[in-house]
């Protein structure tokens, strides 16, 4: 049966028993997510806490062909979670239950809106944690995460989301329910579970997630960097691994950020420093011993003026403070900040932070840089006001003069933010029109009606050829004949 | 032949065999014939002439090869700069190719520590059943731009595409390398096994057979040695892991079917009548066992991964039903006509 809107709103509310969200007033605070520049209100907003409720929202819009939008805490920079005006913003906020923990297998199985601190948490006195640790930890969701992929400042040695979750339980679409993965290390046929990772809500709503738990490290040693220049700074990052050491993680900031940390949480950082490396290892007492001569070693060759070891766990705990807390730090120096997230190969770092500060001049706005150096991964951070005219778009202009210098080096365009509605427009640059036809195919096979976070992720082919955006090709194309032998 | 010119001349064979309806067969070294359904296929695509290696800056800790580079090239080229793919896939008879261990996504024995060819698949490029060539991911270790059609590639058995090139992560060989055996039974080892994964010890690879288990640990000398003191056990020279990794144990040698379970580490399915017990427990090999271990399996998967050709068996589990129709669908928006590896890997993809 066919139901008109104010019906279909009254069932979908009846479903959620009452847990729903259909004021103007109310909606406001699910308009964005982390990147406020980009708003809309939803129709309604449904906080559903059963699976057997997510299918019959799910059932009931699709055959309403009613847009339905997931979020999770809404922490997410690109406006993954941006609702959409005619359609269902479906919270999984309520889905905030540990399931159980597996120590034999170690893993945990959660529901999607249990925070990703949470699960780490929970394990800590069991000698367990999940590895995955994104800045926004105390508050964005496992779904979250798997729905971007998320990184941390620990995935140079122990991954991604993607390398951290073994199954999912997904609903489609049209309200199936089904899993993908399992409790063993890998499944029959294709690897949708690592498909679905980085999918930003676009293929299925995530209704559980089992984790990959690891035994803590016995010891962990916390080590700051100071150099009087950037260049030399990134290239510390790459004789660090030269040097054969994979760091747990492996951070850089610039001046600016430095500053911006110290005056926000007081970690103690130099600051004259041009750039700071901050360097955690661990593994066994006399093992960390060891590497820890060596690192300190090689960033005294590589330059650095200081590097101090943090003495015990507060110390440690500060200089990460520092670190997770940068953006926010930042953010306190103008009434605006736009988060930029490219990666490129690192041997490309000093010379794409020259250019950044060069790009810097010409839009007139300043940049702080946090990085995920060991991971290439940058953050530069865009300091405007959007109450003066034509800053914000100076802002975007200036981001995507970013983005593109990615791609031109051989990088991408979202190391773990993602596209959304962001970045959009970049899309059109990195890929072809035959790799967003793939995408589109993609999206296809998993929802053919297209109701799930409609206008994301992947531009129309349409919308580039108005964009007027050229397919750059990759670095390494361009050269074909320099082979190695 | 240069990259450009290869990819043109498969072009052209694709768009062949798609103007005639026929069916290809990708196929690098053919290492891994045995492994999947025979499947339909008129002629061969083959990538062995397309080998070297793209592009490898040993501090970017990442190699892009041409799909047919045979592995032990890979891993020869790696060790000059004292680097490794940790993966490790197994190589059948001493040969197989970089396209085809991504194609299979088949690990080794280092899978536990380091991850399967899934995880360190950072980008491909492809030619798809329409005969364009893409390109998906990239070179570096972080790259949320679009789906992750690079990591689908890994073990889809060239059912969506032609992999023509790869990039993936590599890390730097390890300080220290032992292995120690010990002699004990299946169900001792198992349980040694599972707690020492609950140890903060650089346990880099496990596995039982014959009587006797064998630990390795990969890391720094200091840890390395800690973790041999901690746990004890003779120190073993021979290189037991490629042995143990290409199948050359002398039980498989004998054996007809050769079964993989797939379960979680500390599952009890299949322990008892397991020949080869592998990654702390989660991978187990049966040796010609009297009934299909699909019948009483009620986790994990199992697959018949070597068996004679007339044996009518499904060599992988069956998927259910909604999982079996998204492969479906991507199959057929990857390959409209069908036209690469019908069959191989399940009947109606
Ligand atoms: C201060 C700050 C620091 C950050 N630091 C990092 C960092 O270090 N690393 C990093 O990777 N990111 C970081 N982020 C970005 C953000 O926190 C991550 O992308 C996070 O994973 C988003 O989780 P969320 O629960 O807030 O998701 P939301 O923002 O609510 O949603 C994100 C996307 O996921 C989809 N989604 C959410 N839940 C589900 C579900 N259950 N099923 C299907 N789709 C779903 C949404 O539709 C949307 O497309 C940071 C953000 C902030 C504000």
């Amino acid at each position: 049966m066919i139901l008109s809107r104010d019906q279909l709103k009254v069932r979908l509310q009846a479903i959620c028993d009452g847990h729903s969200v259909a004021d103007q007033a109310r909606m406001k605070v699910y308009e964005s997510d982390g990147l406020t520049a980009k708003k809309q209100l939803p129709w309604l907003v449904l906080l559903p806490a059963t699976i057997e409720q997510v299918q019959s929202i799910m059932q009931l819009c699709h055959a309403h062909q009613v847009p339905v939008v997931a979020r999770g805490a809404g922490t997410g920079l690109s406006g993954g979670a941006m609702p959409h005006h005619e359609g269902v913003l479906l919270s999984l906020a309520r889905f905030n239950r540990i399931l159980e923990v597996d120590q034999v297998n170690l893993l945990a199985r959660v529901e999607p809106g249990v925070t990703n601190l949470a699960i780490s948490d929970h394990v800590r006195p069991l000698g367990l944690f999940y590895a995955p640790d994104p800045s926004s930890q105390i508050a964005c969701t496992i779904g979250g995460n798997v729905a971007e992929n998320s990184g941390g400042v620990h995935c140079l040695k122990y991954g991604l989301t993607v390398h951290n979750v073994r199954k999912l339980v997904m609903i489609s679409p049209e309200g199936e329910r089904y899993e993908l993965g399992s409790e063993a290390f890998d499944s029959a046929g294709y690897d949708l579970l690592a498909l679905m990772h980085g999918s930003e809500g676009m293929l299925g709503i995530v209704v559980e997630v089992t984790v990959k738990l690891l035994p803590v490290p016995v010891e962990v040693a916390v080590l700051l960097a100071a150099f009087t220049d950037v260049g030399q700074a990134a290239e510390a990052v790459g004789q660090i691994i030269d040097h054969g050491l994979i760091p747990a993680g492996l951070e850089m900031m610039d001046k600016l950020a430095i500053q911006a940390a110290e005056a926000f949480v007081h970690a103690d950082y130099p600051l004259d420093a041009a750039a700071i490396l901050i360097c955690e290892l661990d593994g066994s007492s006399v093992e960390i011993e060891q590497q820890q001569a060596l690192l300190t070693q090689v960033l005294q060759g590589a330059g650095a003026v200081q590097v101090r070891c943090a003495k015990d766990a507060e110390e440690r705990r500060k200089l990460w403070l520092g670190r997770k807390a940068a953006f926010p730090a930042v953010g306190r120096l103008a009434p605006d900040y736009y988060c930029m997230d490219g990666t490129i190969p690192r041997r490309e770092l000093a010379s794409v932070l020259r250019s950044i500060a060069d790009f810097s001049q010409i839009h007139g706005l300043p940049v702080a840089n946090v990085f995920h150096a060991g991971d290439g991964n940058l953050h530069p951070l865009i300091l405007y006001d959007a109450n003066q005219p034509g800053e914000l778009e100076r802002a975007e202009a200036f981001g995507a003069d970013i983005l593109r210098l990615c791609i031109e080096r051989g990088g991408t365009i979202t190391g773990e933010h993602g596209v959304g509605v962001e970045k959009i427009n970049e899309m059109c640059v990195q890929f072809s029109a035959g790799e967003l036809s793939v995408f589109h195919g993609v999206k296809a096979a998993f929802d053919a009606q297209g109701g799930l976070n409609p206008g994301k992720a992947v531009p129309t082919l349409q919308r580039c050829a108005e964009f007027g955006a050229m397919h750059v090709h990759r670095g390494q194309e361009k050269f074909p004949e320099l082979e190695r032998f | 032949m240069t990259v450009d010119s290869a990819i043109q001349h498969w072009q052209e064979q694709i768009k062949g065999a798609l103007a005639e309806g026929k069916r290809l067969r990708i196929r690098g070294a053919g290492s891994k014939d045995f492994l999947g359904e025979v499947g339909a296929f008129d002629e061969d695509i083959n990538t062995q002439s397309h080998q070297g290696i793209i592009e490898y800056a040993p501090t970017e800790l990442v190699m892009t090869v041409r799909a047919g580079t045979p592995l032990a090239t890979v891993k020869a080229v790696l060790a000059e700069q004292r680097q490794y793919w940790p993966c490790d896939p197994p190589t059948f008879g001493g040969a197989g190719t970089v396209g085809g261990a991504i194609a299979a996504g088949v690990s080794g024995p280092g899978r536990v520590a380091h991850g399967a060819v899934r995880d360190l698949v950072l980008g491909v490029g492809m030619i798809n059943g329409a005969g364009q060539a893409l390109k998906f991911g990239g070179q570096v270790m972080k790259n949320v731009a679009g789906y992750d059609v690079s990591r689908l590639m890994s073990g889809s058995f060239g059912t969506l595409g032609l992999i023509t090139d790869v990039s993936f992560k590599v890390l730097p060989l390890p300080e220290a390398e032992v292995t120690v055996v010990r002699s004990e039974t299946l169900e001792q080892a198992h349980e040694r096994f599972l707690q020492i994964s609950r140890l903060p010890l650089p346990c880099s690879a496990s596995a039982w057979f014959e009587g006797a288990s064998y630990l390795r640990f990969s890391g720094s000398n200091a840890g390395v040695e800690d973790a041999r003191q901690t746990i004890g056990g003779d120190v073993v020279i021979a290189d037991i892991w490629s042995q143990i990794r290409d199948h050359q144990l002398d039980a498989f040698a004998a054996a007809k079917t050769v079964w993989r379970i797939s379960v979680p580490p500390g599952s009890q399915a299949m322990l008892s009548q397991c020949s080869l017990l592998e990654w702390s427990g989660a991978q187990r090999w049966l040796l010609d066992p009297d009934i299909d271990p699909r019948s009483t399996l009620s986790e994990g998967h199992a697959t018949l991964f070597r068996a004679p050709v007339t044996d009518q068996t499904q060599r992988f589990q069956p998927l259910s039903a909604v999982v079996g129709g998204i492969h479906k669908r991507l199959k057929h928006q990857f390959d409209p006509q069908g036209i690469f590896n019908p069959g191989r890997l399940y009947q109606e993809i």
